[in-house]
């Protein structure tokens, strides 16, 4: 039954360090369930603290992500190197686009820039409740 | 296939976005949990047939995927030219570790190759329902654009 799998290691990144690398990207995946079935979506994003925000039209993305449970998602692999990594963020995801509470303050503190085209006026925030992460690299 | 104009978005056929399914290998399974809560795992897949394959390990994928209602998402942004597109799968997914029939028998010799580490000897297949696309020109790097859009590295 063992195999021929890639050795290799894997590592959990901490929250830290998922944040951090949340800070340098700027294109990510919104989960949100419609129905129950999830659905994704690519979004450009920004960070603030613990708060991802995010520009959209009114679409699916807002009908049923504020206020709702999403999972937003990075990831990257090069592979060159063989150096792969995946960052999870899960939350609950509001309509920011005018509302006075810090979560939304935060969110329209940054500028995320949407690169689809098309107007956007809608702010939304996901407040993350759980951040998690892991890389992996292939073994020699 | 990306003879788009500046600020453009455009749906994209069943043709088109087969034809991406094929020529890719890496995307995002979204799940949802006991908690009604969305999740979202990058894969290694192979799709054929209207059927996105993937392998995985006993854990979360293998404990929500088999009988349930997910999603499949692969996309790409071209930063030089400014052009992005995205496919949906929804579908049902099926534990095929165990084939019982001549089309999943055949599946378990597809060409999966997860990159990860690990022993992945389970098989989940994910029958499409519906599968979408969607690509765009951004206009943010358009003559009206002040500034060029970010590189996404």
């Amino acid at each position: 039954m063992q195999s021929t799998e890639p050795e290799g290691a894997m590592e959990v990144m901490s929250e830290m360090k998922c944040l951090e690398i949340l800070g340098q990207h700027n294109l990510g995946r919104i989960a949100i369930v419609v129905d129950g079935q999830p659905q994704i979506f690519p979004v450009n994003y920004a960070v603030n603290g613990r708060i991802i925000s995010f520009l959209t039209a009114a679409g699916s993305k807002l009908l049923h992500a504020p206020t709702s449970k999403v999972a937003f998602e990075i990831d990257q692999y090069d592979s060159l190197s063989g150096v792969g990594w995946s960052v999870m963020v899960q939350g609950v995801a509001t309509d920011a686009t005018d509302m006075f509470d810090d979560v939304s303050w935060a969110a329209r503190a940054v500028t995320p820039r949407p690169l689809a085209p098309g107007a956007k006026p809608y702010r939304v925030a996901i407040e993350a409740s759980t951040i998690t992460g892991r890389r992996f690299r292939p073994g020699v | 296939m990306l003879a788009l104009q500046a600020g453009h978005l455009e749906i994209l056929g069943d043709v088109e976005c087969v034809k991406l399914l094929r020529s890719h290998d890496l995307g995002r399974i979204g799940l949802v949990d006991r908690q009604a809560r969305p999740l979202i795992f990058p894969v290694n897949y192979f799709f054929d047939e209207g059927v996105v394959v993937f392998r995985t390990a006993p854990g979360t994928k293998l404990g929500l995927a088999p009988g349930a209602y997910v999603s499949f998402e692969i996309d790409s942004w071209d930063p030089d030219g400014g052009t992005g597109w995205s496919v949906l799968v929804k579908g049902i997914a099926h534990d095929i570790t165990n084939p019982r029939g001549a089309p999943t028998g055949r599946m378990r010799f597809w060409p999966v190759q997860p990159m990860a580490p690990g022993t992945r000897q389970h098989w989940v297949g994910i029958w499409a329902n519906e599968i979408t696309g969607r690509k765009f020109r951004s206009d943010a790097q358009g003559p009206r654009t002040r500034k060029k859009a970010h590189a996404i590295n």
